[in-house]
């Protein structure tokens, strides 16, 4: 295995075309529409060139909070400044980021797909024509329809083109996958890694395809409510959770004093997910308890640290007559 | 591909160390790329660069600029000697308490052992 | 930045940020330009029509075109008001800032009020060579306009830049309005219609609603090339104020 041929890569290297991404700084940035406040004092530090997953629940601030970062929006409080500079109208910066929100912010709907290139051409500095084309080849999108007769998982293969073949240092996508099907969606994430590779630049996907994605993220980033809840390099986050699983008591008395973020019950055996990385002394005490340790999928631990499941957990008790 | 019970780069670094046991992988080869692995698993390169760094800390793998990694001389013979010094921890005692959990008497793994072990490697050799 | 930035490859497209003005953006106005030469061959001939049927009942004695030209500012005012609704927002979207784009727009709007200008005074010129042919009387154009003949060409021309230039200025900032508060944009119309009837002292706002106000205004007389350029002017300054409050800190939509 470890001797494999190269895969192949969409494209040829001319990484020297490619600027790097900046560091993107947040400062007490604050968002309020009417009484709510969908962004709250919210402060942190995207460094350059890596690929970050920004994870939140539905009406967390995810999408209001990369509106902002991109300049889409002015927010009621704060900043956000690349390489300590301020974005907001900064044209030299501005013209770094592509924001791709859902199907990409393009031409009218009543044009064809081929209009949307030709417009991103000319806005695009570092448009990339030749990659645009393969990759309309990869996602088999039909240049020559109208954008409102696409499918939607045609509608986000453009967002997803525009937003790729753009090749400016800082790309957000922002929930792109929305119709996509499997083989699309890898297609997308060998994109973006290809991509990646050839000239390392600064990517954010906003998704709710956690586990799917979460391979791809070096950082990871959890937004609930408004707020920041962690921001991490993905491995160390990982290492932090732990599923502890056994007898009821043990469980309990091996948590105790652990921070619980979940819990369940079937008959007398407990699972309990805690925020706590373990020691060596630790997990041979868990051995010997008994207790089977795993680590918590990305996806769960997500699930768990924005406050669990909407639907309780059942404590699940064997029907009446079975053994 | 990877599962759910360790972090990707601890399995990579496994079946890297795997493939340098069994020999599929020899002295001064050289591996795959962090970009190959990232492409090849569709995982970010700098998990596998994660992998790779800690196999270089522990001496299996090293690495040469410009070029890439290579399996360190004598890594194997390295490699090897940990897992013998761990076989006993990490097998044998697990096997012991998993008897005793379940009330097989030890002289029935020893009839077993001796049964079946023939063609284990006598001390010494180097297979 | 720029050092950074350098390319290799010399097909590549210019490497300056998109923040510097001055370049003219061809692919929106070329959009922009046919649709409204399309649209005016097909008033043209709706024009035409019209001068058809008045000829086969009865005379015709004045400038139809003078009348049907009243339309041409609305047109004007919405295809500016489309270009900050619609065109503005994409650009931003796209990487610009509010300025450039705004700029952007402003060169476009400035090239359909050229060209506008233009067909509106080849039109009394067409006019003026089919009424001679026909033997229609010219005589003197009604109205309160800047000119009073078909063959005062530079004053024709000089009127409709004057009074496109203002209602473009108001139709942008009344589009921007629409975008940024939805609704409650309609509340732009009221310095709008300020604006208007404050030019239409000075020059013409010869369409349907303005009229009668105008005339009464104007008993005063005193109109003059000058002081409707000067007033046109000001009109357009203040409606570019209005703008630039409305767009400078405009919040994109969400995505639809």
């Amino acid at each position: 295995m470890s001797g494999l041929s190269t895969p192949t890569y969409p494209r040829e290297s001319d990484a020297a075309s490619v600027a790097p991404g900046g560091r993107i700084e947040v400062r007490h940035v604050s968002q309020r529409f009417g009484d709510v406040l969908a962004v709250d004092d919210v402060s942190f530090t995207i460094e350059p060139n890596r690929i970050t997953g920004l994870l939140g629940r539905n009406g967390s601030g995810k999408t209001t909070l990369l509106s902002i970062m991109a300049a889409f929006r002015k927010p009621d409080a704060g900043g956000v400044f690349i390489d300590g500079e301020p974005l907001f109208e900064n044209p030299a910066l501005t013209s770094q980021i592509a924001f791709i929100r859902e199907g990409g912010d393009t031409v009218e709907s009543s044009e064809k797909v081929s209009e949307a290139f030709r417009y991103a051409a000319w806005l695009r500095p570092n448009w990339d024509a030749d990659y645009a084309e393969r990759l309309v080849e990869t996602f088999r999108l039909p240049v020559k329809q109208k954008i409102d007769r696409l499918s939607r998982g045609q509608r986000s293969a453009l967002g997803i083109i525009l937003g790729l073949a753009a090749r400016t240092p800082i790309a957000i996508f922002d929930e792109t996958y929305l119709g996509l099907d499997a083989p699309a969606r890898y297609a997308f994430a060998d994109a973006v890694l290809a991509d990646y590779m050839d000239a390392p630049r600064t990517f954010i996907l906003s998704t709710h395809l956690i586990e799917e994605m979460a391979p791809l993220f070096e950082s990871v980033l959890i937004l609930d409510r408004g707020t920041v809840l962690a921001h991490r390099d993905t491995e160390d986050l990982l290492a932090e959770g732990t599923a502890i699983t056994g007898p009821v008591d043990q469980v309990d008395a091996f948590t105790a004093g652990m921070r619980v973020i979940g819990r369940r019950t079937l008959g007398r055996t407990a699972s309990a997910m805690a925020m706590a990385p373990l020691d060596a002394a630790q997990r041979q005490r868990a051995a010997a308890d008994g207790l089977d340790l795993a680590p918590i999928a990305l996806q769960d631990l997500f699930v768990h640290l924005t406050g669990g499941a909407p639907i309780a957990t059942p404590d699940v008790t064997p029907r009446e007559g079975t053994s | 591909m990877f599962d759910e019970r360790s972090p990707i780069y601890r399995q990579i670094a496994d079946q890297i160390t795997n493939d340098i046991v069994r020999g599929t992988l020899q002295e001064d080869e050289q591996i795959m790329s962090t970009n190959q692995y990232a492409a090849f698993y569709r995982i970010n390169p700098a998990t596998a660069a994660k992998a790779f760094q800690q196999l270089v800390d522990e001496g299996v793998l090293y690495k040469r600029r410009g070029i890439g990694m290579f399996v360190a001389p004598g890594s194997r013979d390295r490699l090897l000697g940990q897992r013998r010094d761990r076989f006993f921890a990490e097998v044998v005692d697990p096997m012991l308490s998993e008897a005793r959990a379940i009330g097989i008497p030890l002289a029935d793994i020893v009839r077993r052992l001796e049964a079946v072990g023939e063609d284990v490697p006598a001390p010494g050799s180097g297979t | 930045m720029s050092a950074s930035m350098s390319s290799a490859r010399p097909a590549s497209s210019s490497r300056r940020p998109a923040g510097v003005g001055g370049r003219f953006p061809w692919i929106v106005a070329s959009g922009q330009l046919a649709f409204t030469l399309l649209s005016a061959v097909g008033f043209a001939v709706a024009v035409a029509v019209v001068v058809i049927s008045i000829a086969w009942r009865s005379d015709v004695t004045a400038s139809i075109w003078e009348a049907s030209s009243n339309a041409v500012p609305w047109y004007a005012a919405f295809m500016a008001g489309y270009t900050f609704y619609q065109v503005v927002p994409l650009l931003v979207a796209n990487g610009k800032t509010r300025r450039d784009a705004s700029i952007d727009a402003a060169q476009v709007i400035g090239a359909q009020t050229l060209v506008i200008s233009l067909l509106t005074t080849l039109g009394y010129l067409v006019e003026w060579a089919v009424y001679r042919w026909q033997g229609w009387p010219l005589g003197t154009i009604d109205g309160d306009h800047l000119f009073t003949r078909h063959t005062q060409v530079g004053a024709i021309f000089w009127e409709s830049l004057l009074t496109i230039s203002v209602w473009s200025a108001i139709g942008a900032f009344v589009g921007a309005a629409f975008y940024r508060y939805e609704q409650w944009g309609w509340f732009s119309l009221l310095p709008a219609v300020l604006i208007l009837i404050g030019v239409g002292l000075f020059i013409t706002t010869k369409a349907p609603l303005f009229e009668n106000v105008i005339e009464h205004a104007l008993s005063g007389g005193g109109r003059s090339l000058p002081a409707a350029t000067v007033a046109a002017a000001i009109a357009v300054a203040i409606s570019a104020a209005i703008l630039w409050r409305i767009v400078r800190d405009m919040p994109l939509r969400r995505w639809r």
